[in-house]
């Protein structure tokens, strides 16, 4: 069945599917945890999963962190903004892309078979078309970008979008990142709410486009760079069940198969509270730490 | 179509194993198919040489258009060299799997393991081309 749908959602035709692999779905919904214990929780998600079955798990942050890519240098840039703002917590993820603050964002995994749509690359598509869907039925008019190649030192996420990514008026309001972990793929990603991405940006504005909430709002700015916020979109911050709920059906029309609600397993979390160390670990955060 | 050229041996992850030009040492990367799944290479990460692997054990992970897949040993052996050239130009992969794009040159401890591995037929017949 597909998840419950919030009130003032409107009904429509979900994307047409190739293929419904015909996958049985769980989606947990997190509160607010540390960078480490999420990367753990994603990877145990990915690790751990049943053949046949995919997760989806919507979280939050506790403290606001600054997530690397896999294979990202840390830049000057990101020293800089660590330093000046010693309550932002610092992982990094096993998955590629580049350097995100979460902070005010609603943060997705999706952890799914490797072959389930054909590869890696055919899931982020349909990920990425389930985001679009959530996002229609939040009265919000996406695409998936035709985006640049972009290596892991370009700059931080929320610069440019990548091939594939989701933006609203060219600019980018989705920042995803994928790994392949055993015969699973885990993609997770960030749909921006009120989040601040300008500290990372420094003087790497993207082109034509000046920061455009140069204004701190209780601490936060409306947006930035080549980014864009869902408060901004629709002059609101959604709640986050509704939030939930809008992205759980657009999984669920993108991805196919039966969808229900759960929990991670109690085997997920003692992976989960094993993979912790090594995501909290300064040898793994600061694998590439040259500078940039 | 993906190329398999022939004389090559193939791994279930899409690895390949090319004769260079030392007794038991091999060329190993990824394979046209697996280059064109993967699509643009971004990032290759890769071991040191001297370091030792067994069958299977990741020797590296490469990244494109922001997924990251581990690099699979295909047999026990010692990295006697990695090509850096990937460093700069990553897209090598992409463009020149089987040549240019090379990762690492692996000694194999026992090169009768070839055998178990899969050959140009069996390789073309997996990925159904």
């Amino acid at each position: 069945m597909e998840p419950d749908v919030g009130a003032g959602i409107t009904e429509a035709p979900g994307p047409a599917r190739m293929m419904d692999p015909g996958l049985s779905w769980r989606i947990v919904s997190d509160g607010a945890l540390s960078g480490a214990a999420n990367m753990a929780r994603d990877h145990a998600m990915a690790a751990a999963l049943r053949p046949g079955a995919g997760t989806v798990r919507f979280y939050r942050w506790s403290p606001a962190t600054l997530s690397l890519g896999r294979n990202e240098p840390v830049t000057e840039a990101y020293r800089d903004f660590l330093r000046t703002r010693p309550d932002i917590g610092l992982v990094r993820r096993p998955t590629g892309g580049r350097a995100v603050i979460h902070d005010r964002e609603l943060t997705y995994a999706v952890a799914l078979p490797v072959r389930a749509f054909g590869g890696p690359r055919q899931a982020y598509r349909r990920v990425n078309e389930g985001l679009v869907e959530g996002l229609r039925l939040l009265g919000v008019k996406a695409v998936a970008a035709a985006g640049r190649v972009l290596p892991p030192d370009a700059g931080p996420c929320f610069l440019e979008p990548a091939e594939g990514e989701v933006v609203v008026r060219g600019r980018k309001l989705v920042g995803s990142a994928q790994v392949r972990i055993g015969g699973a793929v885990l993609q997770h990603g960030s749909v921006l709410l009120v989040a601040d991405q300008t500290p990372l940006l420094g003087g790497m504005q993207s082109c034509g486009d000046s920061a455009r909430g140069n204004g701190a709002h209780g601490g936060h700015i409306e947006a930035s760079g080549g980014a864009i916020t869902l408060t901004e979109v629709l002059g609101k911050t959604p709640a986050r069940k509704r939030l939930v709920d809008a992205f759980s059906r657009g999984f669920a029309r993108a991805l196919g198969g039966d969808w229900t609600p759960g929990a991670l397993t109690d085997a997920e979390r003692r992976l989960a509270s094993e993979l912790e160390e090594r995501y909290g670990s300064a040898q793994w955060t600061w694998r590439r730490a040259r500078q940039g | 179509m993906s190329q398999v050229p022939e004389g090559l041996r193939y791994t279930s992850e899409h690895e390949y194993l090319k004769e260079a030009d030392q007794p038991d040492v091999f060329f190993v990367g990824i394979t046209d198919y697996a280059q064109g799944e993967l699509g643009d290479v971004v990032y290759v990460e890769l071991p040191e040489p001297g370091d030792t692997f067994a069958p299977m054990d990741p020797f590296g992970t490469i990244e494109a258009v922001k997924a990251v897949s581990d690099l699979y040993c295909p047999v026990a052996g010692e990295i006697v060299a990695v090509n850096e050239a990937l460093d700069d130009d990553p897209a090598l992969v992409n463009t020149d799997p089987y040549g240019e794009g090379w990762m690492v040159k692996l000694r194999v401890d026992d090169a009768s393991e070839l055998e178990m591995l899969m050959d140009d037929a069996a390789y073309t017949v997996l990925i159904g081309d």
